[in-house]
Formats: structure tokens, C-alpha cells, sequence
């Protein structure tokens, strides 16, 4: 894939791929950008040989995701998101606090559980394919999803979504 | 909740975004580093390639030129005088003999060396192709 094709596939799939690290981040976008770039950048770097050009976007969701646990991981102890979900605005209208509950239950799941529920109900991709993206088995895949369900059931409940 | 409420609950989920143009810049703009430093790391090792090429011919071509003068350099190490009285004149011979391979070794070792590091040396005082164009 020479650099032309690249940039054509990465501009065709990066808005998806930030919204999902977006989620992932629980509503952090500048940090979801900065994973994506690294991704984008990684991507290409190893894209010498790829050739199949209809797996191009699990590929670079895998990629985002491993991306996304290397920086948990580097990741110090910071302020708790339970204490800056209790920040409130006057402005009703502010669209940085549309997603807060959302994010706030998403930021409560363990990351196997939230990749899984995001890129199955957001992604649409399946659970073969999540495997592939999470390298984990099917089986595995499955456990998470169910109880990714069941922990955001309770939580959106509570919350009167 | 049932799946259809978390598949509506993400369908309406459309977080802001910075603009599509200002990623993909970015994103170019990190690409052409990425391009540069690979050509760079072409070039280095082409170069360091090439030194080490010249390094081998220059100890080849010491080696050979030294087995030439054999006969010659015996003589000049014998005037050293590097004698072991409590041998045999046999074991001299091979001591002299042996001690010649050593220094042969030794020169065409130095010789590969030196020229490795003076094709380095000059390798690094050129600007790579990549730093001219731009």
C-alpha cells in the first residue's frame, strides 16, 4: 500500500475511528486524537505489506485499541472522573455535557468491557470480529458483552437515562 | 436495558470533534517526517554499507601486498633480533614465521579499520540527499 491509498483509507475511516477512542476515552477528544494520530502513524509505518484493503479498518481499530491500553497504562493516578462528572455548567445548551452520563458509565467498565460494547453497538462489528480486533477469544468476547450489558443496565437505570 | 435501546443509545452519540482537515494536516505532516527520517536511515546505511566494503579491500589489499613482501619482511623482523637462545634454530624460524602472520594480521587489521573510519568520518561531513532537497 504505497502512501497515496494510505491517506485515502485513513481519511475515509478517522472520523469513526475518534469517535470510537472518544468513547473509549470517556469524552476525552483531545487525547482520543492524539491516540488516533499514534495509530494512523503506526498503521502506516507497517502498511508496507498489508494488501487487503477490506480488513483496512479492523486493522486500524486493533491497532487504536492496543494504542489506547499502552497509554492506560503509562497513564499516573488523576483527578477521579466521579469528581469532574460533579462539575456542573449554567449553560444548559453546552454540548461538552451532553455525553456525561454516558460517559461517566462508560468510565466505570473495566477496557475489555467498554472496547467490547463500543465496537459492537456503536461499531456494529461482530463478535468474531471484535476477537480479532481485542485478541481475544470469541468466548471471551462474549463474557465481556453480557457483562458490559448488564453493568451499564445498572448504571443508565440509576441514572434515570 | 435491551440492545436496541444501547445500539439507539450509541447511534445518537456524535461527540465534537476537531475538523476533519486539521487531523488529516496533522496527519500529513507527520507522515512527511516519518518519510524523511526513513530515507535518512536509507541513506546511513547505504553509506555505512559502502564503508565497510572499503574497509574489507583496504585489509584485503594490506593482507596481499604484505604476503608479497614475505620474503623481504622476514628479513627485516629477523633484525629485531627476537631470539630464544634455549631453542633450536627450527623454532626460531617458526617463531619468525609466526610472528611475521601476526603482524600481517595485525597491519591488514588496522589498515580495514582505519579506512572504515575515515569513510565514516567523511560520510557524516556530507549532507544526506534528503537534507540538500529540502
Amino acid at each position: 500500500m504505497d502512501r497515496q491509498q494510505f491517506i485515502t483509507h485513513a481519511e475515509a475511516c478517522q472520523k469513526a475511528l475518534r469517535r470510537f477512542l472518544t468513547a473509549l476515552c470517556c469524552g476525552d477528544s483531545l487525547l482520543a486524537d492524539d491516540i488516533a494520530q499514534e495509530t494512523l502513524i503506526k498503521a502506516y509505518l507497517s502498511s508496507e505489506g498489508f494488501r487487503n484493503a477490506d480488513s483496512f479498518n479492523a486493522w486500524i481499530y486493533r491497532i487504536g485499541y492496543n494504542t489506547f491500553l499502552n497509554h492506560r497504562r503509562a497513564q499516573k493516578q488523576t483527578v477521579g472522573y466521579d469528581e469532574a462528572a460533579a462539575i456542573t455548567s449554567d449553560k444548559t445548551s453546552d454540548g461538552a455535557f451532553r455525553y456525561q452520563d454516558l460517559y461517566a458509565s462508560l468510565d466505570r467498565l473495566p477496557d475489555k468491557e467498554r472496547s467490547s460494547i463500543l465496537l459492537f453497538y456503536m461499531e456494529g462489528y461482530s463478535i468474531k470480529e471484535i476477537a480479532v480486533i481485542t485478541e481475544a477469544s470469541e468466548n471471551a468476547v462474549k463474557q465481556y458483552l453480557s457483562r458490559g450489558r448488564n453493568h451499564l443496565r445498572t448504571m443508565m437505570n440509576l441514572q434515570s437515562y | 436495558m435491551e440492545d436496541d435501546k444501547l445500539k439507539e443509545l450509541f447511534n445518537d452519540f456524535h461527540p465534537n470533534l476537531s475538523p476533519d482537515s486539521c487531523f488529516m494536516s496533522k496527519l500529513e505532516d507527520s507522515l512527511d517526517k516519518v518519510e524523511f527520517i526513513r530515507q535518512h536511515n536509507l541513506e546511513m546505511r547505504k553509506r555505512s554499507k559502502k564503508a565497510v566494503i572499503i574497509a574489507a579491500l583496504a585489509g584485503f589489499i594490506t593482507g596481499v601486498v604484505f604476503m608479497l613482501l614475505m620474503p623481504y619482511t622476514d628479513n627485516i623482523v629477523r633484525t629485531f633480533k627476537l631470539s630464544i637462545p634455549q631453542f633450536g634454530p627450527d623454532i626460531l624460524f617458526l617463531s619468525y614465521n609466526i610472528l611475521t602472520w601476526i603482524i600481517a594480521a595485525f597491519l591488514s587489521v588496522v589498515s580495514a579499520l582505519t579506512a572504515y573510519d575515515i569513510t565514516i568520518l567523511r560520510a557524516k561531513t556530507q549532507p544526506s540527499r534528503n537534507m540538500m532537497m529540502n
